[in-house]
């Protein structure tokens, strides 16, 4: 069986030889490169397992970096009679690609919600008429707010830039405490959210990011809890 | 989002070859020259049509950083100081004309090396889709050797594949240039030929079917540029004809045909230059595929031979760590633009010196 073996190779080799050796051209001599379907289905069951990848050093070093920011964001939830916005400035320093720790400081700018206004028409033309008896929503809105946080980007990827370049971004859970100055007075605010950094070139990024926020407001009743969620969308410089 | 095929074969010039740069010989500049001693009046062109004097200065190869650590490079690869040598490869940035010289050098020191792994890592990025089409037929011999050190028989029909389907429109042109002469990517890069000495940014996609480094043979660029000049210099003394009087237009005409003679002249030189060196890619073409052809008469042999060999007596590959400064991403077949040169295999390679049965 063996010597079968070796002849059906020696045959098999020197098939192979001549058929390069007198070939006519070059392109014709390419077809008697593989094709046979049975010896790729040996080789393939004789697969080693090589592996391959790509590792590429980030864009950004973020070892011991400042990254300064500004962005806007929008407010969900909370006092149904409010819609809020607000403007923010925050600080991060990257420990390392990994981990960031920083302040945040928002900006908050507040509108009755059609709701709202109907409600406050309402008792306004209750009272304009001389009514005894109109009820005008207590509301405790937000001015401005100040916390800590600590970042953990554990997501990583890259995109392509509508062809203009790849950026590198990262996913990152955030969380943070603080104070929240409402118009009744400063409380405690806990926030936890989740985001995505884009690394658009070595000093410069954007943000998209998801917070929900809870403190408690005071009104005419007592306290209650707020839980909101804020959207924002910001550029940021990194040194 | 990965499939930045289209978008890659658009970067691809940019990527791997450097722009003329601001002290080459722009013909557009030569041509705004002779037009303007045209309009003085001036019958006596010789300063633009003397070719040895502009070759002189326009085809000087320019000294950079990149040409003296490829020379460098090259010297102690040479001595067999395979490591110092792959130090110096790794100098040459991927912008840099010699960038995909280097990226073949440095695969070839690294299996001098036995480092197969390594190896492995410089002819993915050489035989990656966009730099396929300008990288000729070494890489693939490369790769399959690399695969025969490390027993990985499949990987070696992969390759031969790949050959087969990538190189055949190459293997083709190259075979009809050598035999006939004829290109139709010539005058394209007659066209697109616009500053010396010329670069791959130039010539483009026009390399896919052109001999290899063709763009940086000093003959080529010679007639090359002898076609240019004489083909604007002949446009612009016609029109300049219409304008001149009877004895500034016989000075003219005389000049003209002495043009066309020399035009034709360096079109023949051009081509049959290009004919040489498609000969010589077409004999190494040759000489790889029968070097393939035994590769995959070794492969079959050992196949055979291996089939019983215990999986457990393979070195079993690890990747290196990494560090949190660095990204990992899989290895699809698709490499993005800024993957090229950042791959890492790793091999689970047969044991060496094994007693072959045959």
């Amino acid at each position: 069986m063996k010597n079968l073996i070796s002849n059906v190779i020696l045959i098999a080799s020197l098939t192979l030889i001549t058929s390069v050796g007198f070939a006519k051209s070059t392109s014709d001599e390419l077809d008697t490169l593989g094709g046979n379907d049975k010896l790729m289905d040996m080789a393939n069951s004789m697969d080693p397992g090589n592996r391959s990848r790509i590792v590429q050093k980030r864009i950004v070093d973020r070892n011991n970096t400042f990254e300064f920011g500004g962005n806007y964001g929008m407010v969900a939830g909370g006092d149904s009679y409010l819609k809020t916005q607000n403007l923010g400035a925050s600080i991060d320093f990257h420990i390392n690609p990994r981990v960031s720790v920083g302040v945040r400081y928002y900006d908050y700018g507040n509108q009755l919600t059609p709701e709202g206004q109907r409600v406050f028409q309402e008792a306004r033309n209750a009272y304009n008429a001389g009514g005894q008896s109109y009820a005008i929503p207590d509301i405790d809105y937000p001015l401005h707010s100040t916390m800590g946080t600590v970042s953990w980007y554990p997501v990583y990827g890259k995109t392509n830039l509508l062809d203009w370049g790849i950026a590198q971004f990262d996913m990152y859970l955030i969380g943070g405490y603080g104070q929240i100055a409402l118009s009744s007075g400063s409380t405690n605010l806990a926030m936890a959210g989740t985001g995505v950094a884009l690394w658009m070139t070595k000093h410069l990024s954007a943000r998209a990011e998801i917070r929900y926020q809870a403190y408690k407001d005071q009104i005419i009743t007592g306290p209650r809890d707020i839980n909101t969620v804020n959207m924002s969308l910001g550029l940021g410089f990194l040194l | 989002m990965k499939n930045l095929k289209a978008f890659l074969y658009l970067v691809m010039p940019l990527l791997i070859a450097v722009p003329a740069s601001a002290d080459s010989f722009s013909v557009q500049t030569w041509e705004q020259g002779l037009r303007a001693s045209l309009n003085a009046g001036k019958t006596d062109l010789t300063p633009f049509f003397d070719l040895t004097k502009i070759e002189k200065g326009a085809l000087a190869i320019p000294e950079s950083a990149d040409r003296k650590n490829m020379q460098a490079a090259r010297e102690l690869y040479a001595k067999g100081q395979f490591d110092a040598a792959i130090q110096k490869y790794n100098l040459i940035e991927k912008g840099s004309d010699y960038w995909l010289e280097a990226l073949e050098e440095k695969a070839w020191a690294y299996h001098l090396e036995n480092n197969f792994e390594k190896s492995l890592a410089q002819t993915k990025t050489l035989l990656a889709e966009p730099l396929v089409q300008v990288v000729g037929s070494e890489p693939f011999f490369l790769q399959s050797l690399s695969n025969l050190k490390i027993c990985d028989y499949k990987s070696i029909f992969t390759t031969h594949q790949e050959f087969k389907d990538t190189q055949r429109e190459r293997i083709s042109a190259m075979e009809t240039l050598a035999h006939t002469g004829v290109s139709p990517a010539i005058p394209n890069v007659i066209t697109k030929a616009d500053s010396f000495p010329l670069t791959f940014a130039q010539v483009g996609v026009e390399a896919k079917t052109l001999p290899l480094l063709f763009y940086r043979d000093l003959e080529v660029q010679k007639r090359l540029m002898q076609v240019k000049l004489t083909d604007r210099g002949i446009a612009l003394i016609q029109e300049r004809m219409t304008a001149a009087n009877d004895a500034d237009k016989a000075k003219l005409a005389k000049t003209v045909e002495l043009l066309k003679k020399s035009n034709a002249s360096g079109v023949t030189g051009l081509k049959n230059r290009l004919q040489a060196l498609a000969k010589i890619e077409d004999q190494k073409n040759r000489l790889m595929l029968q070097k393939l052809g035994l590769i995959e008469v070794e492969t079959i042999q050992r196949m055979h031979a291996d089939k019983d060999m215990n999986r457990k007596d393979f070195s079993e590959g690890k990747f290196s760590k990494v560090d949190a400064n660095q990204l990992v991403f899989p290895d699809d077949g698709r490499p993005w633009m800024d993957e090229l040169d950042k791959y890492e295999v790793s091999t689970n390679a047969c044991p060496r010196n094994v007693r072959r049965k045959m």
